[in-house]
């Protein structure tokens, strides 16, 4: 990889020329919201503060230590609406209750809105990404869905690095601008013959025409060309065609396929499932462990014989299955910094692409045993742009609702929103 | 839907629902309900047949006296609450019967893959262009509320399709540019499922005759134009000709659709497409013929593979339940696709040779592969064949590898996952959730490893709270516990000693292993089963969740199953009135 100099001179031999159309005069803030399922250990998420200060992080955190000057933390912050591995997972970025018949999470989801807003000419106005699932409830709807664009409508989830950057960068079908407006055509002629509740359905079609006419326009971009090719430089390279048999490399590829396109402006809101809200995949890959995540996370129920476990997998106590719950939950943190580093590495307008996003980190569930909803593990790194002071903890008494977390998560992103879910009164942190 | 409206009485003064509001919507209330279950709401806007479906959950949590968790119903509340739950059965088999197709969505990834198969006349594997579909629990992929089009989905559908293009053009492709228009009309024709009108042809036409224009070879110019017509949403998306004011009878093409893809998840052929041309596809002696060619088709395979695949949620063996290769190993790839064809084809015989309900848990044959049989310690066979006259234990759907092995944990069975698959997928009757302080028995269990998993659950079911649910779930596991997690054949349990596959439930003898089992399912809840399996078959044929409206046709279906098989069932929901109609625009 080359170094930070010599990146920095190739960047601003591209500053000069003239600049990418979606970064307009000053740099976007980039919204990253990145979920991890089953919770985390009691005491294994709550770092050392005194008076707001952030000490030290967690031992169990030890892979964001590096990080933790970009690092705000907060404390009694709770979904007011309950969880559960279906509905907390569904409603976590919306706040809502979870209506199971009605495919409602409550609303649209914080990512979604800004989507729909300041993000609405990206080529992509978000991207929600996923690992491919393993394990029961891998196809479960709710599990899989933390962006919803409204009521009922989640958003298709990518899980395969190499179409997302296909979708983005790749040159896909010739433009052909006659076709699409033939489509378009067709798709309105048949619409008008429909009621309302139909007619839903093909707007979805008219608003896929859209999106596919803005990536062909952004992949035929040069200035998309240009950026493509520094990023090439730094080690971000189209993904390979199959997705990697080691998990770790397939988490981190779609961690750089993220970075890459939040970086080249190809969208602004993004949102990343490191596993669906009930992992049961087999966390055989960390060092030390055995079991699935799922199993794992009932840590306390040790003899392999309950309902969470799988039988054989037997632990010689709840101090050593705990132990593997944090190791696979450190595991996860350590990839979340590699893609910190990532963001510390990128320049963005003048300094790093770090202090230009807002990447909210975290769970639905407290203790994955207790299935706790109250002072979830939740945090953010990054300064949104300056509206974050970071470095510390925000100390609280009183559970606050993630909502006002999602309306100044809005807020440091540019939207002109009034409120999230019941809330109007939006997280003060850059105080 | 108004008419319905006017037809349902106004909430009147009921001691039932007065006594479920009174103990039941302090937690289950509209906006912060328990188990997200909430009943506020249906009694306050559903008071009645229209809350079909939350009352019976209703019935079983009160029924088992699983609910209220605190104070229970004394047996006059309890009989007055169960006496307003009979009125609302009653009322929804009164008024409903109505009911169309739910129209608008998009193919599903299979049904995808099957059209640009027929229409290519190729082999396609559409699972390397799409991700697999989302559903939810107990629903079928096939239903608008969770099919979505996204700008990712259109392209990989374009991309998919250039590909099939690319293989192969069907055998009756114009071969120069006079064929052009008239083998563009036969395509359309298959394509949107009903005849092109002149100005789709023309339009087709003229992107061949622009292409030529460009410098394409003919074949190269055919292929832009016919990959256009695979992009529209007449291709893409099922909609059928919206109705006027009143439901009416689904046109003759929609009903070609309507049956080809119930019966083979695919497009409607050249034949069916002629006698929707003809309008003879909607008498009942043709529908019946076509149906019964239909069955005889290798199509009809998805019947097992799609529509038994998802209900019996065996679907994911394989993917969503793979057992490590390294400590499992004879748990192959191979061996798990055949454990799924094995359901697949026996579901697909029950229906083609209309055998009577009692087979799906009784039937003496089975398709196996030579490793499948090897997994089942049968003799050696040669090739993958029908075996008829197999051993008892594993006839008919209890029995099957498939079924066992995704109704238990990794590495370990569960008497309960067991007992609860056959009450809710076969029988309709799920068991509620536990009860919110049901988890603390299970911690002061799990300290205790002397004890065998019947054990285990012997002892939780000490607790009366406990014992209402787990009494009617876990016996019909323990008959099954002669099958180890994977479904191979065991003796003992892994901690040792010999299985122990008696059970008992409330008020029936005792009975020990698989065929008893399935004799007392069938003894005691045969209508129960028939009307779970008209259900989910209705609810596959129609592409939707089913509605309290929808419950007076399965009634009637599964008098039909009951009485004349399988066979006779497809063919009544062929002629059921929400197959046959369809509403007005919503």
């Amino acid at each position: 990889m080359m170094n930070r100099r010599s990146f920095l001179k190739s960047a601003s031999a591209c500053l000069a020329l003239p600049s990418l159309p979606s970064l307009g005069q000053t740099e976007p803030v980039r919204g990253v919201w990145l979920y991890i399922p089953n919770g985390v250990a009691e005491g294994s998420w709550h770092p050392k503060s005194s008076r707001g200060v952030l000490r030290s992080l967690n031992a169990a955190m030890a892979p964001l230590e590096r990080h933790r000057s970009d690092l705000l933390m907060f404390e009694e912050l709770y979904m007011r609406r309950g969880n559960g591995h279906g509905a907390g997972t569904a409603t976590w970025l919306t706040d809502g209750g979870w209506d199971e018949e009605e495919l409602d999470a409550g609303g649209a989801s914080v990512d979604q809105i800004a989507a729909a807003t300041i993000g609405r000419n990206d080529v992509a106005p978000s991207l929600s990404l996923s690992t491919r699932g393993e394990g029961f409830f891998a196809s479960d709807l709710p599990r899989n869905t933390l962006s919803w664009s409204g009521s009922g409508r989640p958003v298709f989830r990518e899980t395969d690095p190499r179409a997302v950057f296909a979708r983005l960068f790749g040159a896909g079908p010739e433009a052909d601008a006659s076709l699409l407006d033939d489509l378009r055509e067709q798709a309105r002629a048949l619409r008008a013959t429909l009621g309302s509740e139909d007619q839903a359905k093909l707007d979805e079609y008219l608003d896929a025409i859209r999106g596919v006419e803005r990536r062909i326009a952004f992949a035929g971009d040069e200035a998309t060309q240009r950026k493509l090719e520094q990023a090439r430089e730094l080690g971000l390279t189209a993904p390979p065609a199959a997705i990697p048999q080691d998990h770790g490399a397939y988490v981190d590829l779609m961690f750089d396929v993220l970075a890459l396109a939040l970086w080249s402006g190809a969208t602004r809101s993004a949102s990343f499932m490191l596993d669906h809200g009930q992992s049961n995949r087999y966390c055989t890959f960390v060092p030390g462990v055995k079991g699935t995540w799922h199993a794992l996370s009932h840590w306390r129920d040790f003899d392999g014989r309950t309902e969470d476990d799988d039988g054989v997998t037997s632990w010689d106590s709840k101090e050593s299955k705990r132990e593997m719950y944090d190791a696979v939950v450190t595991w996860h943190h350590e990839r979340v910094a590699r893609f910190l580093d990532r963001l510390a590495e990128l320049p963005a307008g003048e300094g790093r692409l770090l202090d230009q996003s807002l990447v909210v980190y975290g769970s639905s569930i407290a203790d994955g045993h207790e299935h706790e909803e109250e002072d979830l593990p939740v945090l953010v790194a990054g300064k949104a742009g300056g509206a974050i002071r970071t470095g510390r903890v925000l100390e609280s008494r009183r559970r606050v609702p993630l909502s006002r977390l999602h309306l100044a998560s809005l807020r440091a992103m540019g939207v002109n929103a009034d409120r999230f879910g019941d809330e109007d009164d939006a997280m003060e942190w850059g105080v | 839907m108004l008419s319905c409206f006017l037809l349902l009485p106004a909430p009147a003064f009921d001691d039932g629902a007065e006594i479920l509001a009174e103990s039941c919507v302090q937690c289950h209330s509209e906006d912060d309900a328990e188990g997200e279950f909430r009943l506020e709401r249906t009694l306050k806007e559903h008071p009645r047949a229209r809350g079909l479906f939350d009352y019976r959950r209703v019935r079983a949590a009160i029924e088992t006296d699983a609910m209220p968790p605190r104070r229970k119903l004394d047996a006059k509340e309890k009989q007055a609450v169960l006496a307003f739950l009979d009125r609302v059965e009653k009322q929804a088999l009164d008024l409903g019967g109505g009911g169309g197709q739910e129209p608008v969505r998009r193919l599903t990834r299979t049904e995808l893959g099957r059209s640009l198969e027929a229409l290519c006349e190729i082999e396609l594997d559409i699972d390397a262009y799409l991700p697999g579909e989302l559903a939810m629990e107990g629903g079928f992929e096939a239903s608008s509320s969770t099919l979505f089009l996204h700008p990712e989905w259109l392209e990989r559908a374009g991309a998919a399709a250039r590909i099939a293009l690319a293989q192969g053009l069907p055998s009756d492709a114009a071969t120069n540019a006079e064929e052009v228009p008239g083998f563009l009309a036969r395509f359309l024709r298959r394509a949107f499922r009903r005849p092109a009108t002149e100005a789709e042809v023309e339009a087709h036409a003229t992107r061949y005759t622009t292409a030529r224009g460009r410098g394409l070879e003919h074949r190269d110019a055919l292929v832009e134009s016919l990959a256009a017509a695979l992009a529209s949403p007449h291709f893409l998306m099922r909609v059928e000709d919206p109705s006027g004011e009143e439901a009416r009878e689904v046109s003759a093409f929609g009903l070609a659709s309507r049956l080809s893809f119930f019966l083979w998840a695919a497009p409607p052929d050249d034949l069916l497409l002629d006698l929707a041309a003809s309008d003879e596809l909607t008498e009942d002696e043709v529908l019946d013929a076509q149906v019964t060619r239909m069955l005889a088709d290798p199509r009809a395979l998805s019947l097992g593979v799609e529509f038994a695949g998802q209900w019996l949620e065996i679907d994911g063996l394989g993917t969503e339940v793979k057992p490590d290769p390294i400590d499992v190993p004879f748990m192959t790839d191979s061996v798990m696709a055949a454990m799924k064809a094995e359901v697949a084809q026996l579901v697909h015989a029950l229906i083609l040779e209309g055998r009577p309900l009692d087979d799906l848990l009784l039937a003496d044959f089975t398709f196996v592969t030579p490793e499948l049989a090897e997994f089942y310690r049968w003799d050696d066979i040669e090739g993958s064949l029908r075996l008829e006259d197999i051993e008892g234990k594993r006839r008919g759907l209890l029995g099957k590898a498939a079924v066992l092995a995704t109704t238990a944990y990794p590495d370990r069975t569960s008497p309960t996952l067991r007992g609860a698959w056959v009450l809710e997928n076969l029988l309709g009757l799920p068991p509620p959730p536990p009860p919110p302080d049901a988890s603390e028995l299970d911690d002061e269990l799990a300290e205790n490893e002397d004890l065998t998993p019947r054990e285990r659950l012997e002892r939780h079911r000490r607790d009366p709270s406990c014992a209402a649910c787990h009494d009617r779930i876990d016996p019909l596991g323990f008959a099954l516990e002669t099958f180890d997690r994977y479904g191979r054949s065991r003796r003992r349990y892994p901690e040792g000693g010999r299985i122990d596959d008696t059970g008992r439930l409330p008020g029936s003898e005792e009975f020990r292993g698989p065929e008893q089992l399935a004799q007392v399912i069938l003894e005691r809840h045969s209508s129960d089963l028939a009307r779970q399996v008209s259900r989910r078959m209705l609810a596959y044929a129609l592409g939707r969740p089913l509605t309290w409206e929808d419950e007076k046709t399965v009634v009637q279906l599964s008098g039909v199953l009951e009485e004349e098989g399988f066979g006779a069932l497809v063919r009544a929901v062929t002629h059921s009135r929400p197959f046959r109609f369809q509403e007005p625009p919503r």
